[in-house]
């Protein structure tokens, strides 16, 4: 599994090593370039004071070398090495020390000052330098720093010197450095590594309390909240949208809890009804006056059972986008007064009146089925809730805003506290209604699902010290009249 | 016995009414929770079946006003609530037995019956005078297991005199027993109705088993003679 923590060690170690390495080499080789200039130097410089040795006298030349005076030629042990050549190669004079072994020349580089490693004779590594240079005429000392191209005549014949000796000091040298570099960047690295280690710790520390906290949550844990103290900036927002969405995650579960023990609940006061019926029917069918009553209770019961259905099929419907519109020309007065007329009964029953106070010319483009069972919850709602007597007036009116339609109705015991709820499932008002009556909890529900379909805001208001309820539709610009 | 049933909803509130009434009891059904209240403190009832989700008063609230009030009336819960919980805090606010809607009807019938036994204190439904049982599950009247037929009126008014013997019960009483607080039957009915329940009676050789107090009311004694 992929881990942070290990990524950022990777890379930052990696990352350091490389450049520890890249680094060391590259001051390694820097040192290594120096001693060894520093090296050659000394070595070029000694090779052209020998050289001075050499003389032309007459046709051919003499080496003055003594070994008393340069003894490092002669040692029995690590010996230095020399050997002077014609520029054809041939030999002028070499050293003793030499034994049958010839130092390297290069014939292709005469004009040149020529460094090189090579195996001594007595095994030792060593390195050698090559110069040419043109001999002093007898009684004559120069020192010629760099030689002149070969040449002959009055200045005389060049020759090539080639000096070698041991470069084991060198090497150590350059072992003792190398070891140095080595080891303080391993130290270095060792350092550096547990460094980002311990702040890679701290730094994941509450990114580790954040996670331990998570892994305490299960699905049972309704209550479950992340509580983290000093959050860096860099997460802060994380136990917060989580707490969020668990809350979120909550309420939902609650809302589907409430709402299948409220179908369930809901429904069974209906089937009781039509089980009572159907059981006291069937014990005393004797009674004809009686067992009409029964049938008759029994199909109320099932009509009610039937709106609860319809009106969660038409809840379901709308809240899952299924809901297929047909916008149509509307005209809203007339439509009022028929859904006046299915609740005539139960408001002449409770001596209810409707003052429709819509403008005749007041039309809507909407779709007609839905708007009207908008109309009908509504209209029903209000009959139910108004005390006896109560007068419910509905009125319009249209502008460049958009239309607004009003239905306002006295009532009796609801409170500011309720009106959120108004549009939740199944909830009734305690003290104004059972359960048994057939009043659902889905009227206002229904006219929300259906309003959010048609794009109809519904506001709902309580005025005058809480006893004058009013639902007011507002419909967007283009919706309302032509 | 006597009845209240509390009930918001007007099909069940009938259909309980109707068949508590055929199987002899004095049923007053309200269906509205404050009127439910008054009527609970203001009469005696053998029973109480009551809703929980009514409007204006819900049923715990009466329950709980019951109880502080000290009435020790029976209660029987009727609620489509079925959670465990809802259960629980019925009967440990006061009620006596609880039951889940959708309900049977028998089952309704045979815990009233129960608790009305409870009332008065016999555990058996099976009440034994003489040669003579009573049933008050079955509410039959048998004499040596020959089933004598009374009307739904007659053997209230002999469950109640038996239930309660030793006591004499006056003529309201035993026509509460019969009737809902909101009837008005004749001012004869229980004279009419015990003199037909003691020629049954005597028929199976028991016509002495009701006796008369003159200006008290009715009473069958604790030891029959």
């Amino acid at each position: 599994m992929k881990s942070i923590r290990r990524e950022l060690m990777i890379w930052i170690l990696g990352g350091t090593t490389l450049l520890l390495i890249v680094s060391g080499l590259f001051l390694a080789a820097l040192i290594r370039h120096r001693l060894l200039t520093d090296y050659d130097h000394t070595l070029e410089s000694k090779t052209r004071v020998f050289a001075t040795l050499i003389c032309t006298e007459g046709e051919g030349m003499e080496v003055e070398f003594a070994g008393e005076y340069m003894p490092e030629f002669e040692a029995p042990v690590n010996p230095e090495y020399f050997q002077f050549r014609q520029v054809n190669g041939a030999l002028i004079e070499r050293s003793d020390s030499l034994g049958n072994q010839d130092l390297p020349f290069e014939s292709g580089k005469i004009s040149k000052t020529v460094f090189g490693n090579l195996p001594l004779p007595d095994g030792r590594a060593g390195r050698f330098v090559q110069i040419s240079v043109i001999p002093r005429i007898e009684d004559e000392i120069e020192l010629t720093p760099s030689p002149p191209p070969l040449a002959t005549g009055p200045v005389g014949k060049p020759v090539v010197l080639t000096v070698a000796r041991s470069r084991e000091e060198l090497d150590q040298e350059l072992c003792a450095v190398y070891l140095a570099i080595g080891g303080t960047h391993s130290l270095l690295l060792l350092l550096i590594g547990l460094l980002v280690w311990r702040s890679i710790r701290r730094g994941f520390r509450p990114i580790g309390a954040l996670d331990t906290q998570i892994r305490q949550y299960t699905p049972d844990a309704l209550d479950f909240q992340i509580d983290l103290p000093d959050i860096p900036v860099e997460i802060q927002s994380i136990p917060g949208a989580i707490n969020g969405l668990l809350e979120k995650v909550r309420a939902s579960i609650a809302r589907e809890r409430r709402f299948s023990g409220d179908v369930a609940h809901e429904l069974r006061t209906p089937i009781s009804e039509l089980r009572v019926a159907c059981e006291i029917g069937t014990k005393w069918p004797d009674d004809p006056e009686q067992t009409g009553r029964r049938f008759a209770d029994a199909l109320e019961a099932t009509l009610h059972l039937e709106q609860i259905v319809v009106n969660l099929i038409e809840l379901t419907r709308c809240e899952s986008g299924r809901a297929l519109l047909r916008p149509v020309r509307i005209e809203v007065y007339p439509m009022l007064g028929q859904c006046w007329t299915q609740t005539a009964t139960k408001a002449e029953e409770k001596n209810v009146r409707l003052d429709n106070r819509i403008d005749p010319e007041f039309v809507l483009y909407t779709d007609r089925d839905k708007f009207e069972m908008i109309l009908q919850n509504l209209i029903r709602n209000a009959v139910t809730y108004s005390p006896i007597g109560a007068e419910i007036i509905c009125t319009s009116c249209a502008g460049e805003n958009g239309a607004v339609l009003r239905l306002q109705n006295p009532t009796e015991g609801l409170q500011p506290e309720d009106l959120p709820h108004l549009f939740e499932r199944f909830w009734r008002k305690e003290h104004l209604d059972g359960d048994g009556g057939h009043h659902s909890g889905l009227g206002l529900p229904i006219v929300k699902a259906l309003a959010d379909v048609l794009h109809i805001d519904v506001q709902v208001t309580l005025e005058r010290n809480n006893q004058l309820f009013t639902v007011q539709l507002s419909f967007p610009p283009g919706g309302e009249r032509e | 016995m006597k009845i209240l049933l509390i009930e918001d909803s007007p099909i069940l509130l009938r259909s309980i009414e109707f068949g508590l009434r055929k199987l002899g009891y004095a049923v007053d059904g309200v269906a509205d929770g404050r009127e439910g209240w008054d009527y609970a403190r203001l009469n005696d009832y053998d029973v109480i079946v009551l809703d929980l989700l009514l409007p204006r008063m819900n049923g715990l609230e009466i329950l709980r006003k019951l109880r502080a009030a000290g009435k020790q009336t029976h209660v029987l819960i009727l609620s489509a609530m079925d959670q465990v919980e809802d259960r629980i805090r019925g009967l440990q606010l006061g009620a006596d037995d609880y039951m889940v809607k959708p309900f049977s009807f028998d089952e309704l019938a045979a815990r009233i019956g129960t608790l009305i036994r409870r009332r008065y204190e016999t555990k058996s439904p099976g009440i034994q005078l003489g040669s003579l049982s009573l049933n008050t599950a079955t509410r039959e009247v048998t004499n040596q297991g020959a089933r004598i037929p009374l009307t739904s009126g007659e053997y209230a008014i002999l469950e109640h005199l038996v239930l309660n013997r030793g006591r004499v019960l006056s003529k309201d009483q035993l026509l509460e027993a019969i009737h809902g607080s909101d009837s008005c039957p004749g001012p004869n009915v229980i004279e009419v109705m015990v003199c037909t329940l003691r020629k049954k009676l005597a028929a199976q050789n028991e016509k002495s088993l009701i006796k008369t107090r003159r200006g008290y009311g009715y009473l069958i004694e604790q030891e029959p003679s």
